[in-house]
């Protein structure tokens, strides 16, 4: 019933003032007003990123929503902080146990330097093999890149153009971290960071936060005559370092939750209007499209190249941009992804309005595939 | 009583014809660990207890590692260096009463050695490693026969002529070559090798780690790739963790050991500076880029694994490697020690 995001970017707003710009923001955009006081619980969505205040931090929720005394709490799973949060206050919802839930993505990023900034990066994968090995998380969607092109005999032009798509997308979104296009040979001339991966396939370190305001549906018309329902979520979970999974090129966390949530919401996948899929590295919007069943095996980069995705064509995938071009805050990205579906259901989102949205499919990953959480959104 | 069972070497820099230095992420460690697990492959059963006797400038804070590697109780002998000690540690090993002993020893120079060196001592000169595996049992005695002159007392130099002594010997396995991997290794200026390789080791690494307790733990997995085969599901799980990943049964998992060499490339990424966790930072700023491998040690178990060397970017999926001890970093005041990959050479 409402929803709020801030810029992503390099920002020199602090933390606390990022979650109360989001939340303000989510409040304010509810059609006939809601009392702060009346929310039930409070979910955070963040790493921590940075430290700077590492334990506890769900206290600074409720203090910059103006709603101390609600109970609140930090929901942690990496990159999929957001994603997971959603899914626990629809679950906080279904139990019965409250009407209004205010879920709150937040990440600030840029204040630490380097080699700070890299120690932060790199806490979230598995450390005891793949670090030790060298890896941090653009190098294991490296490896999954190089197998992913060996095995289905693709060129990196493929992962070029998730990211010319993206970055036209976000573009024409001004709460974007990259508003500027770039040329396919732009990206596959760009210095290499995880060969096959340079640096034009990997989402920048941004700022931001993001909120959404979430009724029981019962209720809901108390606050708008147009809400975005929640049809369903769904999640799963995988071994948290890649060289335990018997393949590299799927992710099996992605597709439990897809096919749950899809179960859960009773939807068809030809009844999805456009996809918001977790595309931190080129590959991994690839991955995605196959693992949420929209492409067979091998089969995403076709359909990209054939411009399937992109904002015009037949299934619009990431049009804020992703977080490819919209930045990738950790904790906000799951909630930057609701936030989408709210504008584009109700038709709000401009210039880079997808036509005739009616129904989306939210998808969030943590890490290299150890978590993933997917939601199914619509008009109703 | 014992006889020579398994001579194995491991010649990191033998000779000065310029075809390998040490790399910069060998050491005395690396050298005598890579001979030492040669020699223990010919023990069979490792439930048994095995003496080692060290020849070789290592201080006795590193015995357990020693253990780590041949993983069996192990008791760690060093003899008194000196001009004949290896000769020493040769007789302590062969004249053992009961169990399986093993001679090691390694020699560290940081310069190839020049020839006149490399004449005087029959090849024993400069940088190398190599064990000789006693087990209990009849069979010609090897140490009692002089081994000097000519070798200038070096224990690399009686090494190497026993080595040379006992290839034809029936009953002897041979391990390893006595010269140094061909046509391998990055050219590098010494000076920042030794500037790399030496620098102190109370650097403390920042960035998320593995505290000590762990990384002794997972030794076994990480030095000697211990795995567990389950009896109920027949799955293997690697690295080891006391339950099947398969299917997750704790009962009667079956202790294996997987394949070090001759392992297939699964993936490979080749990581650009500042793509590196901080704790790599020193070797990329030295080193530059390195070659990262997913590697299949059996179906269903396989490793991350550094390539080393070799140039970052020649090998590719499809490729098989063979793998060594090296070091990793330095971290909490010691270095840490990992396989890493290599390319192929065939034995």
């Amino acid at each position: 019933m409402g929803a709020g995001h801030t810029r992503f970017g390099v920002l020199d707003a602090g933390p606390r003032e990022l979650v109360r710009t989001a939340v303000d923001q989510a409040v304010a955009s509810v059609d006939r007003g809601v009392d702060r006081h009346e929310i039930g619980e409070l979910f955070l969505a963040t790493l921590g990123f940075g430290g700077w205040q590492i334990g506890n931090v769900a206290a600074v929720l409720a203090e910059e929503a103006g709603a101390v005394g609600t109970p609140t709490h930090r929901i942690e799973n990496a990159c999929a902080s957001g994603g997971f949060a959603v899914r626990s206050a629809v679950r906080s919802i279904e139990s019965g146990a409250v009407d209004l839930a205010l879920v709150v993505g937040l990440e600030k990023m840029t204040d630490s330097a380097n080699p700070r900034r890299r120690y932060w990066l790199g806490v979230s994968g598995d450390t005891e093999w793949e670090r030790t090995a060298g890896l941090t998380f653009a190098g294991v969607y490296g490896l999954i890149a190089a197998r992913y092109l060996a095995e289905y005999h693709v060129g990196p032009e493929a992962l070029a153009e998730v990211a010319v798509k993206n970055h036209a997308n976000g573009a024409r979104n001004p709460n974007a971290h990259f508003q500027k296009v770039v040329r396919r040979e732009d990206v596959l001339s760009s210095p290499r960071v995880a060969d096959p991966l340079g640096l034009y396939d990997c989402c920048p370190v941004s700022d931001g936060a993001a909120a959404v305001l979430l009724a029981r549906s019962e209720i809901a018309h108390r606050f708008t005559d147009t809400p975005v329902y929640v049809d369903g979520v769904g999640a799963g979970s995988d071994q948290l370092a890649v060289q335990e999974r018997p393949e590299l090129t799927r992710f099996a966390a992605s597709r439990r939750a897809a096919e749950e949530a899809l179960r859960s919401a009773d939807r068809s996948r030809d009844r999805i209007s456009f996809l918001e899929v977790h595309d931190c590295f080129t590959i991994a919007e690839l991955l995605a499209l196959e693992d949420l069943g929209f492409a067979g095996r091998g089969e995403a980069a076709r359909m990209t190249l054939d411009g399937v995705t992109r904002r015009e064509g037949r299934l619009p995938v990431n049009p804020d941009g992703g977080l490819k071009a919209k930045g990738h805050p950790i904790g906000a990205t799951g909630i930057s992804q609701a936030y989408e579906a709210f504008l584009q259901l109700r038709s709000a989102a401009g210039s880079r309005q997808v036509p005739g949205a009616e129904s989306a499919l939210l998808h969030n990953v943590g890490g290299a595939g150890a978590t993933a959480a997917v939601a199914i959104c619509s008009v109703g | 009583m014992g006889h020579l069972a398994r001579a194995a070497a491991y010649l990191a820099a033998w000779s000065s014809d310029g075809r390998r230095a040490p790399g910069p992420d060998e050491d005395l460690f690396t050298i005598l660990a890579t001979a030492l697990e040669r020699a223990n492959d010919g023990r069979g059963d490792l439930a048994r207890p095995v003496e080692i006797e060290v020849d070789a400038p290592i201080p006795e804070s590193m015995d357990w590692a020693f253990g780590a590697i041949v993983g069996s109780p192990a008791t760690i002998v060093h003899v008194a260096l000196g001009p004949d000690s290896f000769a020493t540690a040769l007789r302590r090993a062969e004249e053992g009463e009961e169990g399986d002993r093993i001679a090691l020893v390694a020699s560290w120079s940081a310069d190839p050695p020049d020839s006149a060196s490399l004449a005087r001592s029959r090849g024993g000169a400069g940088t190398g490693a190599a064990a000789f595996l006693f087990q209990p049992g009849p069979g010609r005695k090897v140490s009692a026969e002089p081994v000097r002159s000519g070798s200038e007392g070096s224990s690399l130099g009686t090494a190497f002529e026993l080595y040379q002594r006992t290839s034809g010997l029936s009953g002897v396995s041979w391990v390893g070559d006595w010269k140094a991997d061909p046509g391998q290794g990055r050219p590098g200026d010494p000076a920042r090798l030794a500037r790399y390789r030496d620098r102190p080791i109370s650097v403390v690494s920042e960035g998320a780690y593995v505290p000590r307790p762990r990384y002794r733990d997972s030794l076994p997995s990480r030095w000697r790739f211990a795995a567990e085969r389950c009896p109920d599901c027949s799955k293997v799980t690697f690295p080891s963790r006391g339950s099947c990943r398969s299917c997750g049964n704790l009962e009667g998992l079956v202790p294996i050991l997987l394949p070090r060499d001759g392992l297939e490339v699964i993936a490979t990424t080749v990581i650009g500076p500042g793509g590196q966790p901080t704790e790599f930072d020193p070797q990329v700023a030295e080193w530059g880029p390195y070659e990262v491998l997913l590697v299949e040690l059996a179906p269903g178990a396989r490793a991350t694994l550094q390539l080393t060397d070799a140039e970052p970017g020649s090998v590719r999926i499809g490729d098989r490697v063979d793998t060594r001890l090296r070091r990793l970093y330095p971290m909490e005041g010691e270095w840490r020690y990992a396989r890493k990959a290599v390319p192929r050479t065939e034995m």
